[in-house]
């Protein structure tokens, strides 16, 4: 679970970087452009699949009582 | 005997009570237990009290001599002395006044040991799982918690507790021991607004020490009426309402959705700028290729104009004196026609003059011809005199010698001997 949301945290991390990478490039090569546009489309799939509307889960926990008398 | 108290302490288990005096002779054992009596200020009857240890911890008060306190709790007959005692399950100030000193006052002492230090606030993880919750299943803060939690996939731990005045604190502290032992990212507080004394259980001393050290971070949704509790005051994140902790929880969550969503369009633009300055370029590229090939086809055309002009002048031109060739050749062999019937003619004709003035048939005649080194002589001038001429005649040549020359012009006559 918590390597999901690390990932969760890096992906967003690693788009962040994607998305900065392309600022003013327009003399860039395509092809590594689109390398760069299937890393992210693949890490975006992967996040919004964690990001997707997903059920809570309640749990009701009795607390411990420690009477002292 | 024994039956008898044994009956009467179980009646009097029973009768739970709140009663409100002033306290005297306070002592404190060496237990920890608190021994003090309680006074009715109005008709000084008087009661013996005892808190046990873990209880007065619980308090979160300093009790003293003239305290006018409301305690809670039973009696029961000390067997040995039979003696009544009243149990104190709670004990709180009485009036404003007092529980705002109070709350002053703790409030002084934690803030003087660091407690409430921003510097010691924990970050609450941007994307919890497994959270815990302290509240009362009663109130309207739970739903409104449940309510405003967006559906990420959370595990929620519910611990089911008392907010209310300071019965409250013994059940705080035991939902807290309760969630330190579940795996939870963070632990929520919460409930809804109240006054002073119904948020008296957020200022006891154990229950802010225990948030302050509680092993993950904590968020406090309590609400309240002037003044913050202590309890909100000691969690790494306060947050008046139960609605706005729920938001707060999933806020990694709301905030990564909308950062999916402008980093997928960021993306998106930034290579369709890629891909369309590329698209610029190859058409322009290929508009400069175009007009390259469009001069050279112009020129081309130009020139297959010209050679088509030149081949037709030409054929024009090869057509023509083909032409004239053959009018030339119909001319040349037309000519020679003529020509060769005219020289046949002419030939026919000169035959006929020839044949007619044929010397021949002059020497038959008698005429002679003079030749000298075998030409004709036309002239006396040709011959000198004792040169051996010929005389041809028809039948045969004379060969004299000149022995005279007379020579006469038409009509005179000259002599030479």
């Amino acid at each position: 679970m918590a390597k999901k949301n690390n990932n969760l945290s890096e992906n967003l991390k690693k788009l962040s970087e994607i998305s900065e990478w392309f600022e003013g490039r327009e003399d860039t090569d395509v092809e590594e452009g689109l390398k760069k546009v299937k890393d992210a489309v693949k890490i975006i799939k992967e996040s919004k699949e964690r990001l997707k509307e997903i059920e809570n889960e309640f749990e009701e926990v009795k607390k411990e009582l420690d009477e002292e008398e | 005997m024994g039956d008898y108290i044994s009956l009467l302490n179980e009646l009097l288990k029973r009768v739970e009570v709140k009663v409100v005096g002033e306290i005297s002779e306070l002592k404190r054992a060496s237990s920890g237990h608190i021994y003090f009596s309680l006074k009715d200020e109005e008709t000084g009857d008087v009661i013996n009290c005892v808190i046990w240890n873990s209880v007065y911890k619980m308090c979160g008060i300093e009790l003293e001599d003239g305290m006018q306190v409301v305690v809670s709790g039973a009696a029961d007959i000390y067997r040995v002395r039979g003696t009544l005692t009243f149990k104190v399950r709670t004990v709180e100030l009485v009036g404003e006044g007092a529980l705002k000193r109070a709350y002053e006052e703790l409030k002084a002492k934690l803030l003087k040991e660091g407690l409430f230090e921003t510097e010691k606030k924990r970050k609450i993880p941007e994307f919890p799982r497994a959270v815990g919750v302290i509240t009362s299943k009663k109130g309207a803060a739970i739903h409104d918690f449940i309510n405003n939690l967006e559906k990420f996939g959370l595990k929620v731990y519910i611990c089911d507790s008392r907010v209310e005045g300071q019965e409250a604190v013994k059940d705080l502290l035991s939902s807290i021991k309760t969630m330190k032992a579940k795996k939870i990212d963070v632990l929520v507080i919460t409930r809804g607004g109240g006054s002073l004394q119904s948020l008296l259980a957020f200022d006891n001393e154990m229950l802010v020490r225990e948030i302050a050290d509680f092993p993950v971070p904590v968020v406090a949704g309590i609400g309240h009426h002037e003044d913050i509790t202590l309890s909100a005051l000691a969690a790494d994140k306060t947050l008046s309402t139960p609605t706005a902790a729920a938001s707060y929880l999933t806020r990694g969550y709301q905030k990564a959705r909308d950062d999916l969503l402008y980093f997928q369009e960021s993306i998106k633009n930034g290579y369709e700028n890629i891909f369309y300055g590329r698209v610029r370029k190859f058409i322009s590229l290929f508009n400069e290729i175009v007009y390259f090939f469009r001069q050279i086809i112009d020129k081309y055309k130009k020139t297959e104009e010209r050679t088509r002009r030149n081949l037709l002048y030409m054929e024009s031109f090869i057509h023509k004196k083909k032409e004239e060739v053959n009018s030339l050749e119909q001319g040349i062999n037309s000519g020679l026609q003529t020509g060769l019937w005219q020289t046949k003619k002419k030939i026919e004709n000169i035959s006929q003059v020839i044949s007619a003035n044929d010397p021949k048939k002059q020497l038959n005649l008698g005429y002679a011809i003079i030749k000298k080194e075998g030409k004709a002589v036309k002239s006396t001038k040709q011959v000198k005199l004792e040169e051996t001429i010929q005389t041809v005649l028809s039948d045969g040549e004379l060969s004299s010698k000149v022995k005279k020359i007379k020579t006469q012009k038409y009509g005179q006559k000259k002599q030479q001997s």
